[in-house]
């Protein structure tokens, strides 16, 4: 994070009024021009734009100014010597970019080009692909750059403190790209092979540096790592190494050999980089969000010295840069005793608290997990679930329980709620069917959707009636659910204990509740309902729903496959007063295959008369033909083979068919031309 | 002159560890393999030696006649294999080369038992082609390399009196590393991790602690550069056990809280070393990759039946923050736990407390200045625990007072700047002898006591 210094222009801050700074606005334009610009021809509609509105925002901050200048200080991009705000869009990147081809300053001319611009973005981009992945220093050479787009080169800087335990270094974080060349031999080449005056000179006085540190450690073996690593010595040395550096350089600039120049080069680096590595900031200053590096703290990789080992004589040691604080002492007390106050508030037993617990395990849950950590979560859920849950344990339980229905894994959603379904039923001491209906009451529909397979499994399981109310509220909650989505879930409900073992609750089936008959209907729909079709026909015949229920399902005695489709549209539409027309087609197709088949000893059954007399309410092919058989099919031509009650009600129930059949005839005339049907009626009732 | 062969021991004992993980050709082991042959000789030309002799006496590494404590605690595997062999140290010659110390990493990694003498390991030695190395008889022995020639006048076939109190400590701190080092590399393996040792351990530790944390405080403060992982963790459990046992905690909640802070990151066993020990910033997707070890250390602690789920919680937890931020991303609903927040507040002040690669070590007074003003970080209660336990100045910690005195923090005090300190050497910078070692309470209604004048770091 930068330190935003008394200059530099913060985005909120300016947000104030609404409108983005023109450096920010600056940078945003930038960032576009180095997005698009490479990747379009000139004349395009999307690089005019990127291009134009570029030019705009620098116009605008120009003013009378001629030169755009971007500057990097202390690492930090500045334009026009404001210092940016690197959370602002694209000076990151920008930052980086001239970090990392070592830009000390740009200079755009005001009037620069749209070509110019172009030309300016390819290279730089051009520039930042041949130093990415270089390992060894070398020099870049920036050209193709147009005239009226100028670089400045970093310069190693004569005023360098090594002493200084200061935050400003800019040479750092891979400015220069360089591996770990060992020791100075650079130096030792400069003097070897003769060069330049200057930078002869400039290498002498950075030995003599190294070796009056040498002599002033009094340790004969101190390498040049170790040199280099000890800021303090050598910013004592009455030749400052500094200077020595920038008549090096000086010696450079005015001409060298390639290679010395290089090598030496790498051995200033090391030098430099040396003395930057200790001032990088951990990671743990990044996660809190604190700038380390602005508390200027450096200290060398040292090993601390362990008791009973050698100790340093105290001129061995060497002398540590002091530690900048932000807060004085007084301050922090205070700080510390407001914190140090709250731990004295409150007693820490050591109580069972398993929110967190129950949380951690409900995110596992939330993606997949190999069989030995689920096996795991069992068990500790069966711990924790292994009391009366306090409120905030089961809130978190609900809330566990919502957060995984909306899991994306439909697999380790499924496994998921299976597992802590599974493990809160057996423990017992809290309802499920309570949980249920409190994380329903919050779901969304789609949540509800998902949630459905559950709810009908723990219903179908039924052991956890205690609480009516809210079981009655959660079978509602089940049966109300759209058929459509019924059928898209109930493969995932017949994974689920009650249906793929069978295990049906007599509180549920026995007989079925109406609340759930379309859940049933849409379980039977299967080609393969399995032994719930078995428990619900015997359920149904408890208490069969409305009158077609009440005429058929005596009929029906067990479950068979051709009696499925009466089945589903019965338990569809069964809880209504008025039966539709499918049903009873249904029925009537039932009536007619099955009515007939009746054993002799079933046909003294109490419902059969009333079965038969539903014939004149129900639609059953060849209903005439049926009741005749009832009436009038005799064993041996003497015994009746249907008892009384039966051949009486056939016989009324003939009757009625044919007086209703009369009555629709006539009403049909009568619909048809009524003058003439009045004549007919008249002289049938004179007649 | 001497010097110090802590980096090398440090090769030594990761090139052990790597070996038991990868093959005998992995770069990782042919990088180390190369390595030492260079840092032994770049060491005994500054040390003027001819070969490095490390001799390992009742698990202890000693060079010079000096034992090597912090080695010792994290060389563990080289003092087991010296075990193994019978022998009482090793002598590098100056001309070892990296094939002979792939052939003495895979034996380390290998030998499982210790063998019948001596001589049967000088024999394996030589039968793996080992010839530059040697192996010392024991200490006790007339032959012991330690009183060779070579050393006359540097080495007089006497070791120097060891402090009871600090050796066992020292063991204590083997072990922990040992455990958390094990757990680490198990876990890469795809080993089950061993939790009855985790606890076994925490539990000595919570015992050992018993009489204070200030001997133990000192030793764990070795700077363990390439597996600083598991120092971290070990030195996590300790300030846990330390603050815990400030709040009276009972000992299965200590020993659970300690063993949670020990395997607080073991996560990061899963993480690539190129990212986990990256000097520089972590990119994005390294970023990314880097935090998932919070969720994967649960994960493998969620995997082993015996694994608390406190110690669940503190790999999973130890990088939230308080106000939510932090990761693994908390939902809204997610509840922490007291003893998790404390974890996370011992993690990031051990964190920045400690030396890194990447970052000198900085002052608790630094540290505190830090957690302070980053509001929202952490549970202000648990913060507040943490200050009261460890004060400005932690256990173990060495102070010159503002009378020239200079001690070791034996306790934090009431107030943070005033700890108890056992004074150990008088004004004018003089060891004081054991027994005119004295404890100050600098909090106490006493007039003319001394203040904390500089913390030694």
């Amino acid at each position: 994070m930068l330190t935003k210094s008394p200059k530099s222009i913060a985005l909120d801050e300016r947000e104030g009024g609404g409108e983005q700074s023109p450096h920010a606005r600056l940078l945003l334009s930038l960032d576009r021009l180095f997005k698009v610009g490479p990747y379009y021809p000139p004349g395009h509609a999307a690089t005019r734009r990127v291009t134009s509105d570029f030019k705009n925002v620098m116009a605008h901050l120009l003013g009378q100014q001629d030169t755009l200048v971007f500057r990097m200080k202390a690492g930090v991009l500045h334009v026009q010597d404001e210092m940016l705000d690197d959370s602002w869009p694209g000076v990151l990147d920008f930052q980086t970019l001239l970090l990392q081809l070592g830009v000390d300053h740009l200079e755009i001319d005001g009037d620069a080009s749209v070509e110019d611009l172009l030309t300016f973005v390819s290279r730089f981009l051009a520039f930042r692909n041949e130093v990415a992945g270089v390992k060894h220093f070398r020099h870049m050479k920036y050209d193709g750059l147009p005239p009226s787009v100028r670089i400045g080169e970093k310069q190693f800087r004569t005023g360098i403190a090594l002493g200084s335990t200061g935050g400003e270094d800019q040479d750092q974080d891979g400015t220069f790209l360089l591996d770990e060349p060992e020791g100075l031999g650079g130096l030792d080449e400069i003097l070897n092979e003769g060069a330049d005056p200057g930078c002869v000179h400039g290498a002498e006085t950075i030995n003599e540096g190294i070796d009056a540190a040498r002599e002033s450690s009094a340790d004969p073996t101190l390498d040049d790592a170790r040199v280099v690593a000890a800021p303090p010595r050598l910013a004592e040395n009455k030749k400052p190494v500094a200077s020595g550096l920038g008549e090096l350089i000086g010696g450079f600039e005015s001409g060298q050999e390639q290679d010395i120049r290089s090598r030496a080069l790498e051995s200033v680096e090391l030098m430099i980089q040396k003395l930057g590595r200790s001032k990088r900031s951990g990671r743990h200053a990044d996660f809190l969000g604190t700038d380390t590096e602005s508390a200027g703290e450096r200290q060398t990789r040292t090993l601390q010295k362990m008791p009973g080992e050698q100790k340093d004589s105290p001129q061995e040691q060497p002398e540590k840069p002091k530690e900048v604080f932000l807060m004085s002492l007084p301050e922090l007390r205070d700080a510390l005793g407001e914190y140090a106050g709250k731990a004295t508030e409150i007693e820490y037993g050591n109580e069972q608290d398993e929110t967190e617990h129950l949380s951690i395990i409900f995110q596992m849950l939330m993606d997949k997990q190999p069989p030995d950590v689920l096996t795991s979560i069992e068990r500790k859920l069966d711990l924790v679930f292994n009391r009366t849950l306090p409120p905030q344990e089961r809130e978190v339980c609900v809330a566990g329980v919502q957060s995984l229905v909306t899991a994306e894994d439909e697999a380790a959603r499924h496994r998921g709620l299976s597992l802590v379904l599974n493990r809160f039923r057996k423990a017992r001491t809290e309802s499920v069917i309570r949980l249920l209906d409190d994380v329903c009451e919050r779901c969304h529909d789609e949540s509800r959707n998902s949630l459905w397979p559950f709810v009908v499994n723990e219903l179908l399981l039924g052991n956890d009636t205690d609480d009516l109310p809210c079981f009655h509220r959660l079978c509602l909650r089940a049966g109300e659910m759209d058929l459509e989505v019924m059928r898209e879930q109930a493969p995932q409900l017949r994974k689920l204990p009650a249906m793929k073992k069978g295990l049906f609750s007599d509180d549920v089936l026995q007989p079925p509740l109406v609340e759930l008959y379309p859940v049933f209907s849409v379980l039977l729909e299967a080609a393969h309902p399995g032994p719930i079709a078995v428990k619900l026909v015997r359920g149904l015949k408890l208490d069969p729903p409305g009158t077609i229920g009440e005429s058929v399902m005596p009929l029906i005695d067990t479950y068979k496959h051709s009696y499925r489709e009466f089945l589903v549209e019965l338990l569809a539409s069964g809880h209504r007063n008025r039966p539709p027309k499918s049903l009873l087609e249904i029925a009537g197709r039932v009536l007619a295959n099955d009515l007939l088949a009746l054993s002799p000893k079933r046909r003294g059954e109490e419902w059969v008369p009333g079965t038969i007399a539903s014939l004149a309410e129900i639609p059953v092919p060849h209903a005439e033909k049926i009741l005749k058989t009832i009436t009038g099919r005799r064993f041996l031509f003497l015994i009746n083979t249907w008892p009384k009650p039966c051949r009486n009600a056939a016989r009324d129930t003939r009757k009625k068919i044919r007086l209703a059949a009369l009555a629709a005839e006539a009403a049909r005339e009568v619909a048809e031309d009524p003058d003439r049907a009045f004549t007919k009626l008249k002289s049938e009732s004179d007649s | 002159m001497k010097h110090d062969p802590d980096e090398l021991v440090i090769l030594l004992t990761r090139g052990i560890s790597q070996r038991k993980m990868y093959f005998a050709e992995h770069p990782k082991v042919a990088a180390i393999s190369h390595s030492f042959p260079k840092e032994l000789v770049s060491f005994l030309e500054q040390s003027g030696s001819k070969s490095l002799f490390l001799g390992v006496v009742d698990r202890k590494l000693v060079y010079h006649g000096t034992y090597l404590i912090g080695p010792s605690i994290v060389g563990s595997k080289l003092s087991e294999f010296a075990e193994f062999l019978r022998c009482g140290g090793f002598l590098f010659q100056s001309v070892v080369h990296a094939d002979e110390m792939t052939q003495f990493f895979t034996l380390a990694s290998e030998i499982a038992e210790p063998l019948a003498h001596l001589a049967e390991a000088r024999a394996l030695l030589r039968e793996r082609g080992i010839r530059n190395i040697e192996l010392s008889p024991v200490y006790e022995d007339p032959e012991h390399f330690g009183g060779l020639s070579d050393f006359a006048g540097e080495f007089n076939g006497e070791l120097a009196d060891d402090n009871d109190g600090q050796m066992a400590g020292m063991f204590l701190c083997q072990n922990l590393y040992d455990t958390v080092d094990t757990a680490h590399t198990g876990s890469t393996m795809g080993y089950s991790l061993d939790i009855d040792r985790a606890r076994e351990e925490s539990g000595k530790l919570v015992d050992g602690t018993r009489e204070g944390f200030m001997d133990i405080m000192q030793l764990v403060h070795y700077p363990d550069f390439d597996t600083y992982t598991v120092g971290h963790s070990v030195r996590v459990a300790l300030l846990a056990t330390l603050v815990g046992k400030s709040m009276n905690l009972n000992d299965e909640t200590l020993l659970e809280l300690c063993m949670a802070g020990l395997l607080h990151d073991v996560g990061k066993s899963q993480i690539p070393d190129e990212i986990l020990f990256k000097p520089g910033r972590l990119d994005v997707e390294e970023r990314d990759i880097m935090e998932t070890h919070a969720r994967i250390g649960a994960e493998i602690l969620m995997g082993h039946e015996k694994a608390s789920m406190l110690a669940v919680a503190g790999a999973w937890g130890h990088h939230l923050r308080s106000d939510g931020g932090g990761y693994p991303k908390a939902p809204e609903w997610a509840g922490r736990h007291f003893l998790t927040q404390l974890l996370q507040v011992c993690d990031v002040f051990e964190a920045l407390t400690a030396i890194r690669p990447y970052k000198p070590p900085f002052s608790p007074r630094r540290v505190y200045e830090i957690m302070v003003q980053d509001e929202g970080a952490f549970d202000p209660t648990a913060l507040g625990v943490f200050v009261r336990a460890v004060g400005l100045y932690p256990p173990g910690s060495r102070l010159v007072l503002t009378d020239g005195t200079r001690g070791i923090v034996t306790a934090a005090g009431n107030d943070p700047e005033k700890p108890v300190v056992l004074i150990q050497s008088d004004r004018e910078g003089n060891e004081l002898p054991a027994e005119m070692h004295h404890e100050v309470d600098l909090d106490a209604e006493a007039e003319d006591l001394p203040a904390v004048e500089e913390l030694l770091m």
